[in-house]
């Protein structure tokens, strides 16, 4: 009688073991509405990255002014210098002090060999001055999720290159994109109008 | 939107353009010729459906579609024009597609920027810089299946001058289907892949369908009119060699580009490709579009018909002298002489005859046409047919081995060459059955597959 | 008898227990484009048989930012679960054996945390659809394309299993990958201008197999999208890591 009620249970164990990948968190009482984001806000996304200090960030930090991001990675030969070296040139087309009020966030796509001590490394080779520019890195998984938020497609190929398109993109204060131009050879009027409206003290 | 789109650089020189809404129409019409004397901004929005749809009698395919259509909407605009497309593809659909308009100078023509997957929209902008009438079609990989199931159209883009003015424009597109079953098999019929590599359709037609622009669907126009045809070419795969039976084309707009021939009997339009040919409408009668290649014509469907109604004009065209008591085979399918139907009839025989009226439709229409009244001097009639009902062996035979030399019907004398009809001993049984007693035709034998056997088998025997 | 009766029931139980992934050996595929040399794919586990409704449904009971009506717009566009009934509801175009369709590559991803998974890679999906023999996947994909999409959807399992075991791979639904639109970036040094692949012309020149249309209208099916597209055909289905299978 016990074996038989032990060979019962037996067949019963397998679904109680699969019940572990179905996630245990229980549901939260009431499901939340109060965020204070809109539909379109990229601060809805959660996951944490880590800034050359080693600190976790999160999109939603960036909250209260504007922000260019944009997509790189430092053993990049060829796109990123480009890329970096355009934000530049769109610093330099700003007027009315705009340009300090610029803030730039680039974000690795290469969660292997970019960690913060790498990107402080790239970050004094290449001049880029982080009190005003923020390097991010993190998992792959979260730096893979930005991508798709920014709009970076990226492949990494069988020699460590990471193929990827480079696109410029300018969140307002409420993390919502509302300007993005190709990386380099482009006609870069409008983004900078944009920009400047968006960097208008009156709009801070 | 804004992920799709590269950047916000795109000059803005256009902006001033008053704006119209494109008119798309369905095959075969045409939007009217454009009035106005300046550029515009053109906004286009054209919608890919797939759905299944008629190819031939009892035969559905599954057809990727512009706008509903096989072809796709005709798409009309004036040369300057800036056109602003938007492309859609209905959620329900399976496939993402995205179109390549041979008009636009650029990426892919459009397909780069007009990438879709099912429930999404996507949009450019072009100027249309090269007048002449121009291919769209999908570009999606694998070209050749998207374009294979249908996925092809023509847009105009009118010389700023206009074109001449006609009385009728249409608009009329050759393409291919491949499917597994042999031409005329019933059901739905998937893609052979197999016989589109090997570029061997089972049909060539007209405006997607077998019959697209046959009896009540044909073009008309009057006598004394001028006739405009757009003619495109979706491929996949073959050449058209256009001609009109019975008319010459005044005017050929060689390749849809601006150099005209004149005077021309057949012009070629290849895959991809679009031709505007123009001739003026003198006699009444029926005239066929065909593709020459005639294995295509009468065996795969490439087959249409415009119908001209008006007074005869002899100096033109005059038939020879009749006889008293001959019944000349009217040239339009008459709509005010129906032919007696037959009594009802039920069980096998009425089952035989409506198989025998698929039979018909797809393999003796083209020639005989819907009403059996067949083409006068040409092809002899069936309709009350004296050659036919005194002999039906003779005519089983006809059927399987086909006919050459002189006959008389109906007082007519006919000089034709029938082909053998690939049809098995059923199909024959049923067809027989059903044209012996269609359209005045008093028959009442009833015809089994084991009468036509034998007809086969003596005739064998007769070695011929 | 009964130590008989014990083996095969201790057997069925191991094989139930075991049931959810299968196990996809190390191999190489040749991609369609991009590259003519093979690419090795590590050995993997993937899931038996795409996502369903009624899964989905435990997803967003516990996660009601996912639920239908509830995701953010930068998550997934307003095509989201568009057969469900409700928020909570499955109704009768989305019963629940059916797969689940009509979710962003976000939600697929969430979904695919949530169960400790992850999403397969373009390289491992496609290495497992290299498990079936190539005309049998071809001929049934083919097929599938004639005909319409019709809802409710046939329900996961099918189709018949391929060599490792896996279900539903031609023939179901489309399927998300974690890095869908990676194909669609060409590497300018091997490719110089030569065009996209997947426009006329582009494929013809730069593809390893041109005959392979199933093969082709995926690649082509994945660059068409975007990471909130929502669309009525694709689906998905979770892949591990080989180290963390216990």
């Amino acid at each position: 009688m016990r074996l038989r009620v032990l060979v019962l249970l037996s067949g019963i164990l397998p679904w109680i073991v699969r019940g572990e990948d179905a996630c245990c968190a229980a549901p939260p009482a009431e499901a939340e509405t109060g965020s204070a984001w809109s539909d379109t806000s990229l601060f809805h996304l959660e996951s944490g990255f880590v800034n050359t200090e080693g600190e976790t960030v999160r999109l939603a930090d960036l909250a209260g002014a504007p922000t260019v991001m944009a997509m790189f990675y430092s053993n990049c030969p060829t796109v990123c210098p480009r890329l970096i070296a355009e934000l530049r040139r769109l610093e330099g087309e700003l007027k009315d002090g705009a340009a300090e009020r610029l803030r730039v966030v680039l974000v690795t796509l290469d969660a292997e060999r970019d960690t913060p001590e790498r990107l402080r490394t790239y970050a004094e080779h290449m001049r880029i001055d982080l009190k005003t520019r923020r390097l991010w890195s993190g998992e792959a998984k979260d730096l893979r999720t930005l991508a798709a938020l920014l709009g970076v497609r990226y492949r990494k190929e069988a020699n460590g290159a990471i193929s990827h398109s480079a696109p410029i993109v300018l969140l307002d204060g409420e993390g919502r994109i509302v300007a993005r131009m190709k990386g380099a050879g482009v006609d870069t009027t409008a983004f900078v109008r944009t920009l400047q409206e968006q960097l208008d003290p009156e709009a801070l | 939107m804004l992920l799709g789109l590269g950047g916000f650089g795109c000059g803005n020189a256009t902006v001033e353009l008053p704006v119209e809404r494109a008119v798309l129409t369905p095959p075969p019409r045409v939007p009217a010729p454009i009035e106005r004397d300046h550029p515009a901004r053109v906004v286009v929005d054209l919608e890919v459906v797939e759905k299944t749809m008629r190819l031939a009698d009892g035969v559905e395919y599954m057809f990727w579609t512009f706008g509903g259509t096989v072809p796709g909407s005709f798409i009309r605009v004036r040369e300057g024009d800036r056109v602003e497309f938007n492309l859609h593809n209905h959620p329900d659909n399976k496939l993402p597609h995205n179109i390549d308009l041979h008009a636009v100078t650029g990426p892919g023509g459009g397909a780069a920027a007009s990438f879709t997957a099912p429930g999404q929209s996507s949009r450019f902008e072009f100027t249309a810089r090269h007048p002449g009438l121009f291919v769209y079609h999908c570009a999606t990989q694998p070209v050749g299946l998207h374009v294979a199931n249908g996925m092809y159209g023509l847009i105009l883009v009118e010389p700023k001058a206009g074109l001449p003015e006609v009385d009728r424009e249409y608009y009329v597109m050759q393409s291919e289907f491949y499917t597994r079953g042999a031409y005329g098999e019933e059901g739905d019929q998937p893609f052979s892949m197999d016989k589109a590599v090997r570029e061997q359709p089972d049909y060539v037609v007209f405006n997607g369908a077998v019959g697209a622009l046959m009896d009540e669907r044909a073009l008309t126009a009057k006598t004394g009119e001028t006739v405009r045809l757009f003619v495109g070419n979706g491929g996949p795969n073959l050449a058209s060699s256009f001609h009109v039976i019975g008319e010459i084309f005044d005017k050929v707009y060689i390749e849809a580009g601006d150099r005209v021939n004149h005077h021309v009997q057949t012009t070629t339009v290849p895959p991809g490709g679009a031709t505007i040919v123009e001739f003026g409408v003198e006699t009444p009668g029926t005239f066929l579009l065909v593709d020459h290649a005639l294995f295509r014509a009468f065996h795969k469907g490439t087959l249409g018909m415009l119908k001209v109604e008006g007074p005869e004009n002899p100096v033109v065209f005059q038939p020879g002298e009749v006889g008293p008591e001959e019944r000349r085979a009217p040239r339009v399918p008459s709509e005010s002489a129906p032919a007696p139907t037959p009594p009802p009839l039920e069980g096998a025989l009425e089952e035989s005859m409506r198989r025998g009226k698929k039979v018909y439709a797809a393999s003796c229409l083209p020639c005989h046409q819907a009403d059996g009244t067949g083409m006068a001097r040409v092809f002899p009639p069936l309709a009350a047919s004296d050659y036919l009902m005194e002999d039906l062996d003779r005519a089983v035979d006809i059927v399987i081995r086909g006919k050459r030399g002189e006959i008389v019907v109906n007082g007519e004398t006919y000089n034709q060459v029938m082909t053998p009809q690939n049809l098995t001993d059923r199909q024959i049984a049923d067809v027989m059955n059903y044209v012996t007693r269609s359209w005045g035709n008093a028959g009442e034998e009833v015809f089994g597959p084991g009468r036509v056997r034998e007809v086969r088998e003596s005739g064998k025997e007769r070695g011929r | 008898m009964r130590k008989l009766l014990w083996v095969g029931w201790m057997c069925w139980v191991s094989g139930v227990g075991a049931g959810e992934m299968a196990r996809v050996p190390a191999g190489r595929f040749v991609p369609l484009a991009n590259s003519v040399d093979p690419v090795r794919v590590a050995a993997f586990r993937m899931d038996r048989l795409p996502v369903t409704n009624a899964e989905f449904l435990e997803f967003v009971k516990a996660n009601p930012e996912w639920r239908k009506g509830a995701v953010r717009a930068v998550f997934a566009d307003e095509g989201y679960l568009r057969h469900w009934a409700g928020p909570l509801e499955l109704g009768d175009a989305a019963p629940p054996d059916r797969p689940v369709t009509s979710v962003s590559w976000f939600a697929a991803r969430a979904y695919a945390e949530w169960r400790g998974k992850r999403l397969p890679t373009v390289a491992e999906w496609e290495r497992a659809a290299s498990l079936t023999p190539e005309a049998e996947a071809r001929a049934r994909v083919l097929a599938w394309y004639a005909e319409p999409l019709r809802f409710p959807l046939p329900a996961v399992g099918s189709t018949p299993a391929n060599e490792a075991g896996i279900r539903d791979l031609h023939g179901l639904i489309w399927e998300w990958v974690e890095d869908f639109d990676a194909i669609s970036v060409t590497s300018r040094a091997a490719d110089g201008d030569r065009p996209s692949p997947f426009f006329c012309g582009g494929g013809a020149a730069g593809v390893a197999d041109p005959s392979d249309y199933a093969a082709f209208l995926r690649y082509a099916f994945r660059g068409s999208l975007s990471a909130t597209h929502t669309v009525a055909g694709l689906g998905f289905r979770c892949a591990r890591d080989e180290e963390n299978t216990p």
